[in-house]
């Protein structure tokens, strides 16, 4: 029998065995994450249930001929990604619809209210997550990819198609900008204060 | 331990103890024992804390039951597939076209296999000294066609599958691009500019018409298949000294037999449907919305143009023998003096308040 707690790499090998059970788990483990990512992507979001279904389809089906990824969570990204990418392009004549490379990244980030206690913290994270949402698409789609997807830099770099320098710099400007802001805001605070005190 | 030496808010965020203590208020690392032994890095702790719960946990996958029916109708999909006889994914005409090509060659081509892995439609431009002998490199790894846009306005369709290079900019005598696969050229008209297209075996040279060309490496022939123009094809390495050139009229197509190195004689050839070929863009007084759709589908373009300005316009033109560049071109000419357009990649946008009446 196989569970979750095992690491990847070993539930990738059972599956290639035919191991039902490692499947399962490997669908129960990575579904929720693909299908968030899927639905940032296209405001469809039946299209995005189909292509994460679709990439662990081919996981099955080509189960003897794939080789064990170095990071299974970013292959099985870089799958639905990919899909659909490939369901846009074939629809978008009839839709309209621009290609995932200017399809605008929707995902909107939303505080973690439940882990805050007190309201100056509050007040803070709000102003930040406010600053986060209005990045420009691509810097949103690398932190989000980071932070909740916990891909390294070289996997964003693959999965975005840029160089791992670019992911970087994507990386480093959303954080940089909003701090740059934020920061500003602070000092505004602390010179009301002197004027006012 | 390493978060003595932390310096940037970043350096916090990336740390996977850190993370977990922001977010679940598992603290198994003793952040707040250590924040208050290193007084110095309690700001830049702040800050990453906050940034980690504006940033968030990822709400919006799915419950376990979701996941769970998902689960259930993947594995009855991955039984309805393996029970079925036909592959899908391709529509008809691919599979039509696949039975009745034949091609060849093979180019000495470096994919990189991360590209093959992630991308759908990878494009590789290379650092190089001098911008003038930049080479792009164009592999289409999706299943739709792509457009590629030369500087000197001509346009290449690129299958699925195939691989394109070329300069950023053309030479001043000739212009010279390396492919294999398939791909439907048209080249704009330049008399002192040569176009010449590489492959393994043969070169196909123009001036100025549009032609495809079949160079698979896993095939044993090549073929070029003319839809407008006068173009020559011949052997990369001729054989003896006879340097054997073909010339090609329009609607005639070669085939280059790689095993024997030699060519069969040219033959008349039925465009298959709904190639690019066949479309002959001739319209007459279509709506403007008509003529944009054709080049969309012809080209695999998004256009964008204001609709309601444009809702009673209607064009007679005739764009067979024109790159997409001049195609939109006319139209937007045709639409009234003030109608521009520009290219974004695969995506036209054309504006414009009105056509002339």
């Amino acid at each position: 029998m196989s569970d979750v707690s095992l690491p990847d790499s070993q539930l990738w090998c059972l599956i290639k065995d035919d191991d039902q059970a490692a499947y399962t788990a490997l669908f129960r483990k990575y579904y929720p994450a693909l299908l968030g990512y899927g639905k940032s992507l296209t405001d469809h979001h039946g299209l995005a249930g189909d292509c994460v279904q679709e990439t662990f389809m081919e996981v099955w089906i080509y189960r003897k001929n794939l080789a064990v990824p170095d990071s299974v969570r970013a292959y099985l990204l870089a799958g639905v990604r990919r899909r659909i990418a490939r369901r846009l392009e074939r629809d978008r004549i009839f839709r309209h619809s621009r290609d995932i490379g200017e399809a605008e990244f929707s995902f909107q980030f939303t505080p973690l209210d439940a882990m805050i206690s007190d309201e100056e913290t509050r007040r803070q994270v709000h102003q930040l997550n406010t600053l986060l949402n209005q990045l420009p698409a691509r810097q949103r789609e690398a932190l989000y990819l980071r932070y909740h997807q916990q891909l390294d830099i070289d996997e964003i770099a693959r999965l975005m198609q840029i160089n791992p320098q670019s992911a970087s710099n994507l990386l480093h400007r959303g954080i940089k900008h909003i701090r740059e802001v934020w920061v500003g805001e602070l000092h505004t605070f602390a010179l009301l204060l002197c004027v006012y005190f | 331990m390493q978060r003595e030496s932390y310096t940037t808010v970043t350096q916090f965020c990336d740390d996977a103890l850190f993370r977990e203590w922001v977010i679940t208020g598992r603290d198994n690392a003793g952040w707040v024992q250590w924040l208050e032994a290193n007084a110095a890095k309690q700001r830049l702790a702040q800050e990453a804390r906050y940034l980690i719960l504006a940033i968030g946990d990822d709400m919006t996958g799915a419950t376990a039951g979701e996941t769970d029916q998902a689960l259930e109708e993947t594995w009855w999909r991955i039984h309805e597939h393996e029970h079925r006889v036909l592959p899908t994914g391709f529509t008809g005409w691919w599979r039509a076209a696949a039975a009745v090509l034949l091609f060849a060659l093979g180019l000495g081509w470096y994919v990189s296999r991360q590209q093959l892995s992630v991308t759908n439609t990878a494009m590789r431009k290379p650092p190089a000294a001098s911008p003038a002998k930049r080479e792009i490199e164009v592999f289409n790894d999706s299943r739709v066609a792509r457009l590629v846009n030369l500087e000197d306005g001509s346009t290449i369709i690129l299958q699925p599958g195939g691989k394109l290079s070329y300069p950023a900019k053309f030479a001043a005598g000739k212009r010279e691009v390396h492919l294999a696969g398939e791909a439907f050229f048209e080249i704009s008209k330049n008399r002192r500019r040569p176009f010449l297209v590489y492959t393994n075996d043969i070169i196909t040279e123009v001036v100025g018409t549009s032609f495809r060309v079949k160079a698979a490496d896993d095939q044993p022939e090549v073929e070029v298949f003319v839809k407008t123009g006068e173009v020559h094809v011949r052997q990369v390495k001729p054989k003896n000294n006879a340097s054997e050139n073909v010339v090609l009229l329009p609607n005639q197509s070669v085939s280059y037999v790689k095993s024997r190195s030699l060519f069969e004689k040219p033959e008349n050839k039925d465009i298959p449907k709904r190639a690019i070929e066949y479309l002959n863009f001739d319209f007459s007084d279509a709506p403007v919305e008509t003529i944009f759709s054709a080049l969309e589908s012809a080209y695999g373009v998004t256009i964008d143009y204001p609709r309601e300005a444009l809702r009673n316009c209607y064009l007679s033109t005739s764009l067979s023998d024109e790159p997409l560049l001049s195609k939109l071109k006319i139209v937007c000419e045709s639409i009234s003096s003030g109608t521009q357009f520009r290219m974004e990649g695969n995506h036209v946008v054309v504006e414009s308040t009105g056509c002339n009446e």
